[in-house]
């Protein structure tokens, strides 16, 4: 988890620095927690990666180096960007078709191959979701081009 | 006594009756399934509470809570796998008995203990939280923000694994709380211009992207691996019979009370008082060599425990409104979006409110038993759906509850945004209680220091000079000093035991 780390205490000093720098223009009320908060992270980070490579000696016998799973990470983002894409296609299409769509391709990215069950899920769920939420909950979800 | 009538009162009619039957239902199904934890279902669930009476809602999630931890147990038995982080205790001795062919003794004795355990901390949050509540009375902005101190300073021991990485994640998450505008002058602050962004980050959209999108994301990175399921053993009868009860008693209490005052801390959890109550319970059993061979109290006292923190976590935020954990927060959530303020105020506005959710949590615990033993007829079924399946439903849930909560697309992207940054902290070993914990006490620390300051002219002075302010400063150091100087002792001690080693090495070498 070195590497894991490393990045880690990195990103924690740098998001800490550009909150800083930003503060800079606000009034000294204003900028005092957001100072505060980001010197805290800042120092974390400091600390995170003095351990780090202090125990680089002690770790690079035993580390297992992680073998990075490209269709893992493939799997992952896109999950991510069917979410991204629902965010996108609610207004547009309304609520029940990107439903529908979101849970049917999630399964089938996951790996879930019994296409009659998905297509049963989805539809049951989708509609099922729509009708709770307008006549039960009262919520107006967006009209889209269809329903 | 009063204030049970006045609780019952609001509890007492058929619908807020069958959201509490639901509550429970949806809970124990959810906490059973491995990978779905009690946090999500209430994550998911506090939408759902949007039209509800404040009183039904609370209720609804509080038997969703006690269910879902009693569910954990479960799967813990029949497969091995903890339904719930504070199951894990549970496999020790429950799966080893269920592979004796006794499942459904372990599952009977895990049911009992979860009812004694739910019903003993609700005991105490009924009377414990209006005496806490009734001196928060008498807090100013100084106090106040001396307890959000306190609740941050809690966040060192949330983590579990590394005080570094949950320390980073609080830092996180108080960032994360200064975005929106200045809480005196209305400056906005890292809102990228974003209207949306002024009153800040929403906070159930974030906890649902959270726990929810986290738990899709986990599923499609395991979703290559071979199937590993495990057989089901069968579960027969679940009456462990009245000997055993007896014999279990002083266990469930020694977990309850545990449970319980490891609840009320903030910044504690279920998996520490489940894991003390099985360690203390090893020592004081007669049997304690057996632990871990299918013994009854291995299972009695992590089950009892469990269930005893749910009552007791539930303290510091309705008597000071500081969430100590991560349910709490969602508690929060579910609060905030009927527009009541917790803490004293709530005692003293909407008593009804109040002593309705302590009357709910009585009663869900009392349901526990039954709906728990009913469905465990069909536990085969439940625990064969695929997760992949489930993780499409889950992902509906997410997005249809976030938007229903301010039909606002914008939520749905803190939600993405939110099950993403969860998704990167699983990879990285951060946990992310901390970050939620901060995110909620951030803004209540800045708010109430920032009135304190204006009511001191700008001193410091209030810190010292307040003896309840005071007390709670010197509390908050205490507690974040503890676990800082027990890690730097530690750590002390591994490079002196390291450098010790290599000594001896060098030592032999040379004789060599």
């Amino acid at each position: 988890m070195k590497i894991n780390d490393l990045i880690l205490s990195t990103a924690s000093i740098i998001i800490g620095a550009i909150v800083i720098i930003s503060s800079l223009s606000m009034k000294a009320s204003v900028a005092f927690f957001p100072k505060l908060s980001a010197s805290f992270l800042m120092i974390l980070g400091v600390i995170l990666l003095a351990t780090t490579l202090l125990k680089k000696l002690e770790l690079s016998k035993n580390e297992k180096v992680n073998k990075f799973d490209v269709q893992k990470v493939i799997r992952v983002a896109l999950v991510i960007a069917i979410l991204f894409a629902y965010y996108l296609a609610i207004n547009f299409l309304g609520y029940t078709i990107p439903t529908f769509l979101l849970i049917f391709t999630i399964v089938y990215v996951l790996d879930y191959r019994n296409l009659k069950a998905n297509l049963m899920t989805s539809l049951g769920v989708s509609i099922g979701l729509y009708l709770i939420f307008t006549y039960i909950f009262q919520v107006h979800f967006p009209k889209g081009l269809f329903f | 006594m009063s204030s049970i009538l006045m609780g019952l009162q609001a509890i007492m009619n058929p619908q807020t009756l069958l959201f509490i039957l639901a509550g429970v239902l949806i809970g124990f199904i959810i906490g059973a399934l491995p990978g779905l934890t009690g946090n999500m279902a209430i994550a998911l669930m506090v939408p759902v509470t949007f039209t509800m009476e404040p009183v039904a809602a609370l209720a609804f999630l509080g038997a969703i809570y006690t269910s879902s931890i009693f569910g954990g147990s479960v799967s813990a038995i029949l497969l091995g796998i903890p339904g719930t982080v504070s199951s894990m205790a549970t496999t020790l001795d429950g799966y080893p008995m269920a592979l004796k062919g006794k499942a459904g003794q372990a599952l009977g004795i895990a049911t009992l203990s979860s009812v004694f355990g739910g019903l003993f901390s609700s005991f105490v949050l009924m009377f414990f939280a209006p005496m806490l509540a009734e001196q928060a009375l008498r807090f100013g902005p100084s106090e106040y923000f001396a307890v959000a101190v306190l609740g941050l300073s809690c966040i060192a021991n949330i983590g579990g694994g590394s005080m570094t990485k949950g320390l980073i994640s609080g830092a996180l998450g108080l960032l994360l709380a200064i975005i929106g505008m200045d809480p005196q002058t209305g400056f906005p602050r890292f809102t990228f211009g974003s209207v949306n962004l002024l009153e800040g980050i929403e906070l159930v959209p974030a906890l649902i992207g959270l726990f929810g999108i986290v738990a899709i994301l986990k599923t499609a990175e395991k979703s290559n691996e071979p199937d590993r399921s495990v057989p089901i053993p069968d579960v027969g009868s679940v009456w462990i019979g009245w000997k055993m009860c007896l014999r279990l008693i002083p266990t469930w209490l020694r977990g309850s009370v545990i449970g319980t005052i490891i609840g009320i801390i903030p910044g504690t959890g279920t998996n520490i008082a489940t894991f003390l109550s099985y360690d203390m319970e090893k020592k004081f059993s007669k049997n304690g060599p057996k632990f871990g061979e299918g013994e009854p109290e291995g299972i009695a006292a992590p089950e009892s425990a469990n269930n005893g923190v749910t009552g007791g976590s539930l303290v510091p935020l309705l008597a000071l409104g500081v969430p100590g954990n991560a349910t709490s927060a969602l508690f929060l959530g579910a609060i905030m979006i009927h527009g009541l303020r917790v803490g004293p105020v709530l005692f003293s506005d909407q008593p009804e409110i109040v002593n309705g959710l302590f009357i709910s949590l009585f009663i869900s615990n009392l349901l526990m038993a039954p709906i728990g033993l009913f469905i465990l007829r069909y536990i085969k079924s439940i625990l064969s759906i695929p997760d992949k399946l489930l993780s499409g439903v889950v992902a509906a849930f997410c997005v249809t509850g976030v938007y229903a909560l301010n039909s606002n697309t914008f939520d749905l992207l803190i939600l993405i945004v939110f099950g993403f940054l969860g998704y990167v902290f699983y990879k990285f070993k951060v946990p992310t209680a901390p970050l939620i914990v901060a995110m909620v006490l951030g803004s209540m620390a800045e708010s109430n220091l920032r009135q304190a300051l204006v009511a001191s002219r700008g001193s410091y002075s209030f810190l010292y000079t307040q003896p309840i302010t005071l007390f709670i400063v010197l509390a908050s150091l205490a507690s974040f000093l503890f676990p800082v100087i027990n890690n730097i002792i530690k750590t002390k001690a591994m490079f002196k035991s390291a450098a010790a080693e290599a000594t001896s090495e060098m030592a032999v070498e040379d004789d060599d």
